[in-house]
């Protein structure tokens, strides 16, 4: 401890970091009966480092073209000590951290947390989000098998659907007219570099303003709240309970990685025809199932356009709902936004079941 | 009281940090053994050194294996090599280079297939998929179309 | 009045038209004339008639021989231009009406033998089935004046011949057999012939037909393969090992080298039938060779004969190659289904396959030398395998061991984190 302080000194004498010591100190968490949901967004994030740690370790062996990916992956797989656990892990550890990101978006959007004045925080997250799917899809061809080289076939395929600028979107996302080793390489450009550097500084706007404002309390809580406000210090007891969280986290990747190994497949052939039952990852699913049921023409316009473009309004909606809850803004309980998100998550669930279990 | 919360907490901290060391270096071990690189540094799953330059004779060939299957290295009576999968294409026997037909040829059914891998009798229904061949030094590399 | 006098004339124009009409008409009617061939009175009559005369015009449009340069008349004889049908089909323009059974094979040979004929039409066309026919059971019976055998019109068609490669064409691979077996299976028209009606129902069971109908390939043998098709015949008892051998070379040559095929020939057993059948080949299996009932070789040979030993020790190679194939096999897809995957570089496990099926064939030397020779490399390129294999299993075990450790710690350090935490916060409280 005599080193510690003899160390801590040092840097005082040359940078003041008063100001962070004090913020330290003083940031608190409120206590409650939901306080726990405070602690996903941490676990998401932890996922994060872990995926850029065991990617950089991948990108040591990984080789980005057509004709030597898949045979690079596969020798991480089989020549590589430990290769095996570094890909499984990558491949789990960006499951988990989409499916906690999820949590964390309904448990916000429940806790009613994009209220006055945290709606920056809600809007900067919606972006992580679609920064993270994007993530997920660009990662998902890299090992250029037969079940990725489809599902970015029929997922780039939905681009064009867009009315006017579709066919370029699709142009810009392939490298070309096809999926390609043109769009391996620009997938892996997006998931090591654009995405990366992107995701780090909204991830910043989205910490710092954490940092700043604090920790939101749900409107239904805050009343019995304001009566007796417990807290607890972030630094160190927060972060400890954080840390068996994220303890946790680690240990179920070890697991799911020694037991449930990540599989390889067969090499990507474009000129072969695609297998049947061909889906997405599990997170686009429930897009994926909705597309399916939408009939091929409604009132003379295109059938998938139109059910893109409401599912747009749709996004556009949750990303913009700090401004559509008037009621959560004045504190006041909204219940109708709260049935919204029960039915959106029943929507997701339903959707994503079908699409596993009745659908072909 | 103090006393005992103390040595507790002596005992706890310490419990903590050591098994937190163990686990750090549990964790850290896997990565290193993984940055180091492993014996063979590179995958040759696409790129294979089939032979030696004066291993085969002219009116000759050999079965190697290529990735996951066998693929036939031949030498022509004019000396030029040549490669192919060696996989038939009926019922995916191997194939062996026929010294007295000058053919490829597949002891399954008898289906032979010319210098070229183009099928000239028999019951195989497409020709044999061609490989690039190479010379590096004293090594013939043999490795897949583009 | 001629040309210059018409178009001299004062209202020029019009009489301009009117000529140009009459070169017109003239022209077409002269083209119409020359539209010979198919558009004979033959078809233009019986194409209006009921069935059956109108069959055969119907049958023609998908016939091959639907050719402007070849008509009814090339086969049936009479005069095409004739509007009158008594004159048309008169036996003084050559009509014969519809040919015996017997003629047949010479009449369709009048064009087929032709070389310098048929070379208008398609330059490789073979030109000699009516000579093969000849030598065929079919054509040998038909000279001695048996009408009911097959002829050029009982597997090809009539009206509506289609090439060989038609799938719609009786001569097509996939139903040859079938088109065999409309007299060949039919015991009451076999009646008087010595030999079974049972071929089609046997071949029908075989590994061959299963092939050709099951998997769709279509280089698998059916009826003609064998007995040839013009010159169809079975094969002789000594030729059987040739027959089989266009396609089965490597056992083919073992047979003819082996102790067997002079044994067959003098016992006049018809070599690879004696024990792979005839029509109803079945897949073989290693159960065929050995010492108990169900295998091959204890037909012939008793105990106390070379044969059943040979027979023992082959039997006992093939099978402990397989037993050792088999475990490594099982080993390697154990530890895939775990996740370990398996780099076998040196391709040992496919190579110890290919050995194995290489001593199976090689039992056709009955050389126990051979055969054993061949199990021995097989044994060591499975050996190899099986222990690729273990390393795998090996490995599961290791990561599932890792595995444990990992939990432990994990569960210790929370532990100790969960205990910390709640000291610290019971202090707090303090």
């Amino acid at each position: 401890m005599d080193k510690l302080k003899k160390l801590s000194n040092w840097f005082e004498e040359r940078i003041d970091l008063s100001g962070i010591r004090k913020f330290m100190d003083k940031k608190v968490v409120p206590v409650h009966k939901q306080h726990f949901w405070y602690g996903i967004g941490g676990i998401t994030l932890f996922l994060f480092v872990t995926q850029i740690i065991t990617g950089i370790l991948l990108l040591l062996y990984y080789r980005p073209a057509a004709d030597s990916a898949y045979e690079s992956v596969q020798f991480i797989m089989t020549s590589v000590r430990f290769g095996w656990l570094i890909r499984s892990i990558h491949s789990w550890g960006a499951n988990l951290m989409i499916f906690f990101l999820f949590v964390h978006m309904f448990s916000t959007f429940f806790m009613k947390a994009y209220r006055k004045p945290r709606e920056m925080t809600w809007i900067s997250g919606a972006f992580l989000l679609i920064l993270a799917l994007a993530f997920g899809f660009s990662g998902y061809l890299l090992p250029w098998n037969k079940l990725a080289f489809f599902a970015t076939k029929v997922g780039t395929e939905m681009a064009a659907v867009v009315p006017g600028v579709g066919n370029h979107i699709l142009m810009f996302l392939r490298g070309g007219e096809d999926v390609t080793g043109a769009t391996l390489t620009r997938f892996f450009g997006f998931h090591v570099a654009l995405l990366p550097i992107t995701t780090f500084f909204i991830l910043l706007i989205h910490l710092v303003l954490i940092q700043a404002q604090g920790m939101s309390v749900p409107p239904s809580l805050e009343k019995e709240y304001n009566k007796n406000p417990k807290t607890m210090k972030f630094f160190p007891d927060f972060i400890l309970r954080d840390a068996v969280g994220w303890l946790a986290v680690l240990g179920l990747l070890g697991v799911l990685a020694a037991l449930f190994p990540w599989g390889l497949g067969e090499k990507a052939d474009p000129f072969a025809s695609a297998p049947m039952g061909i889906k997405p990852e599990w997170y686009f699913v429930f897009l994926f199932q909705t597309l399916k049921y939408i009939p091929g023409r409604i009132l003379g316009l295109n059938g998938e356009a139109l059910g893109i473009f409401v599912i747009g309004l749709g996004i556009l909606f949750w990303v913009f709902v700090p401004f559509f809850d008037h009621r959560a803004q004045k504190n006041l309980p909204s219940k109708t936004f709260t049935v919204i998100g029960i039915v959106l998550v029943l929507y997701i669930l339903v959707m994503t079941t079908i699409s596993y279990f009745f659908s072909s | 009281m103090k006393e005992n919360s103390k040595s507790r907490r002596t005992f706890l901290l310490g419990g903590l940090l050591s098994s937190l060391t163990a686990f750090t270096a549990m964790m850290l071990y896997p990565v290193w053994r993984f940055i180091m690189p492993p014996k063979v540094p590179e995958s040759t799953q696409n790129a294979v050194k089939a032979a030696k330059v004066n291993e085969l004779e002219p009116n000759s060939g050999k079965v190697f294996p290529f990735g996951s299957k066998p693929a036939i290295l031949i030498r022509l009576a004019n000396g030029e090599y040549r490669a192919f999968s060696a996989v038939c294409t009926h019922l995916q026997c191997t194939v062996q280079y026929r010294k007295d037909f000058k053919l490829i040829w597949c002891a399954c059914h008898n289906g032979r297939y010319d210098l070229n891998g183009n099928v000239v009798s028999g019951p195989p229904p497409s020709s044999l998929e061609p490989f690039e061949v190479a010379i590096s030094g004293s090594d013939i590399i043999v490795s897949k179309r583009a | 009045m001629n040309l210059t006098d018409i178009l001299q004339r004062e209202d020029a124009t019009l009489k301009k038209i009117e000529f140009i009409i009459l070169v017109l008409s003239s022209f077409s009617i002269a083209a119409f004339a020359q539209q010979g061939g198919n558009k004979s009175t033959c078809i233009a009559c019986h194409q209006d008639q009921d069935p059956p005369l109108s069959t055969p015009v119907e049958q023609l449009k998908t016939s091959v021989h639907n050719n402007p340069k070849l008509s009814c008349v090339g086969c049936h004889g009479g005069d095409p231009t004739a509007e009158d049908a008594d004159v048309a089909m008169s036996k003084a323009k050559g009509f014969i009406g519809k040919p015996k059974p017997e003629q047949i094979p010479k009449l369709c040979s009048k064009c087929h033998s032709s070389a310098t004929f048929m070379r208008i039409f398609n330059p490789n066309v073979p030109v000699d089935q009516y000579q093969l026919y000849l030598t065929s059971q079919h054509g040998i019976l038909l000279k001695k004046g048996d009408k009911k055998v097959a002829t050029c019109i009982s597997c090809h068609g009539v009206h509506d011949i289609k090439k060989a490669d038609d799938p719609t064409s009786p001569v097509f691979p996939a139903n040859i057999a079938d088109r065999c077996g409309k007299c060949h299976a039919d015991a009451d028209y076999m009646q008087g012939y010595s030999i079974p009606t049972d071929q089609l129902s046997e071949y029908k069971k075989s590994v061959h037909a299963q092939t050709l109908y099951k998997k769709g390939d279509l280089s698998a043998p059916t009826c003609n393969d064998c007995h040839g098709n013009h010159g169809a015949m079975p094969p002789g008892l000594s030729s059987v090992a040739n027959v089989c051998g266009t396609c089965h070379l490597v056992q083919s040559e073992y047979f003819s080298t082996s102790p067997h095929k002079e044994a067959f020939d003098d016992m006049g057993i018809s070599e690879c039938e004696a024990c792979h059948g005839n029509h109803a080949i079945h897949r073989t299996s290693d159960q065929m060779i050995g010492i108990d009932e169900k295998a091959v070789c204890t037909q012939c040979h008793d105990e106390d004969s070379q044969g059943f030993k040979t027979a023992a020790i082959m039997r006992n190679g093939i099978d402990s190659l397989a037993t050792e194939i088999s475990m490594a096999e099982a080993m390697i897809n154990k530890a895939n289904q775990a996740g370990v995957e398996i780099q076998d570089k040196a391709l040992n496990l496919p190579n110890s396959k290919d050995a194995l099926i290489q001593s199976r064939v090689l039992i056709h030397t009955l050389s126990t030398e051979k055969v054993g020779e061949k199990i021995k490399q097989g044994l060591k390129a499975a050996t190899k395998a099986l222990e690729i294999g273990r390393q795998a299993l090996k490995e599961v075990g290791h990561r599932r061991n890792m595995l444990i450790i990992m939990v432990v710690l994990t569960l210790l350090v929370a532990g100790f984190l969960v205990l910390y935490i709640r000291f610290r916060e019971g202090n707090d409280a303090r």
